[in-house]
């Protein structure tokens, strides 16, 4: 009986946590208007996970450049942070001159992305490096799309492209890791694979896109 | 141990989310319903299986580039269908496609990369086409499109994974009889037996 109980007691503390994690509601923090700095950086560095046509081109940038060199794809990073600091002015020129700008041609980046990983050619530097920086001008771009520009200040938009920058480059490491732990043969099959799976996935969203039901 | 206990009752509710399974949005929301799409039609099934049982058979670089084209192909097949454009004969070209293949490996037939490629690509079309076709309005559609493809992909890796049996002794003539089994089921299908 007592040691049931200790059992219990002991088995209490965890379950409060565990119960607690599993119910705890998930973060709202893509609001980007508002609050103190700090607040408007955290919330523009995680917009982009928010909006599904720049987590997709995301992903695919990061597919891209770890099977281009798992070794030098940091060198690609000078266009990739030239590209997205570039969007959030883009973004704002856009805006402003009243174009309106769909999340298609981030989309389309995404699948071109992928058709490039998924064919696994060698390609140059320079065409990676300016395929990046377009995909992080186009991922800035529609994530301050699906959050309004008119939200933008200087702590969003720094958030938001230190945001797409960490993601990318997080997804590239992320991607590069299966090509240091497996052997080359399957890690690079694998990753092929998941390239046409992200691209078979951009393909759809476009296609749910440009009938009007998305975005 | 009652104040723990209260302390993990008050927890879970002050920390617990409203509850979500009466959104108004029906069945074809989104991950879960895009994951058993494929899943839960074995005409479906058997064409995916089929596409990595051959691609393990005809080794590299089919073995990669068979369950590349299929889920692309057929995304874009289902982006005709979201769309609303036509494709004919999209049933009988759906159950042919497991016959076709079925029959490839069961006769272990070792066709060119290309040829093998257009094969597979242009069944892949009438897989996603009836796919998008069923799904005009999706509530969460890059959720549904995720669980859709990921569902294929799991599919084609369950084929090769079967596929690499051809490495074994003997294995090559069970993975044949696979072949064969898919290729009776697609003709049940295709003669509407199923």
């Amino acid at each position: 009986m007592m040691a049931g109980q200790c059992r219990l007691r002991q088995s209490a503390l965890p379950a409060s946590l565990a119960a607690w994690l599993l119910a705890c509601t998930p973060g709202h923090a893509h609001g980007l208007a508002g609050g103190s700095p700090l607040d408007e950086l955290a919330a523009g560095f995680g917009a982009p996970l928010d909006v599904a046509a720049a987590l997709l081109l995301i992903a695919a940038a990061g597919i891209c450049a770890a099977l281009w060199d798992s070794n030098r794809f940091t060198r690609l990073g000078w266009g990739l942070l030239a590209g997205t600091a570039a969007g959030p002015l883009m973004a704002w020129l856009l805006a402003r001159s009243g174009i309106a700008i769909p999340h298609w041609p981030a989309l389309a980046l995404g699948i071109a992305l992928a058709l490039m990983t998924a064919l696994a050619r060698r390609w140059s530097a320079a065409l990676m490096r300016s395929l990046l920086a377009a995909a992080g001008c186009l991922a800035v771009i529609a994530t301050l799309l699906d959050h309004a520009v008119g939200d933008l200040t200087f702590f969003t938009g720094a958030g938001l492209v230190l945001g797409v920058v960490f993601f990318t480059a997080a997804s590239a490491a992320a991607f590069s890791l299966p090509q240091m732990l497996l052997p080359p043969g399957i890690a690079r099959l694998g990753l092929r694979i998941v390239a046409s799976w992200t691209g078979a996935i951009a393909i759809l969203l476009l296609a749910f896109t440009l009938r009007g039901a998305v975005g | 141990m009652k104040k723990t206990l209260s302390l993990s009752i008050l927890l879970v509710i002050c920390a617990a989310t409203p509850g979500l399974a009466h959104t108004g949005l029906g069945p074809e929301g989104g991950f879960t319903s895009g994951f058993f799409h494929p899943i839960f039609g074995w005409d479906h099934v058997i064409a995916m299986i089929a596409v990595g049982l051959w691609g393990a058979f005809l080794g590299a670089p089919a073995i990669w580039v068979l369950p590349v084209v299929f889920p692309l192909v057929m995304a874009f097949g289902g982006a005709l269908g979201v769309m609303g454009v036509p494709v004919p004969a999209v049933e009988t070209g759906i159950a042919l496609s497991g016959v076709i293949l079925g029959l490839a490996v069961a006769f272990a037939v070792r066709a060119p990369l290309w040829i093998a490629g257009i094969l597979v690509a242009v069944f892949a079309v009438f897989h996603g086409h009836a796919h998008g076709t069923e799904l005009p309005e999706a509530a969460n559609p890059f959720a549904y499109a995720a669980g859709f493809v990921i569902a294929t992909g799991l599919l084609h890796l369950a084929g090769i994974g079967f596929g690499l049996l051809v490495r074994a002794p003997g294995g090559q003539w069970l993975v044949r009889a696979g072949g064969g089994v898919i290729a009776c089921i697609g003709a049940a299908f295709l003669f509407g037996y199923a």
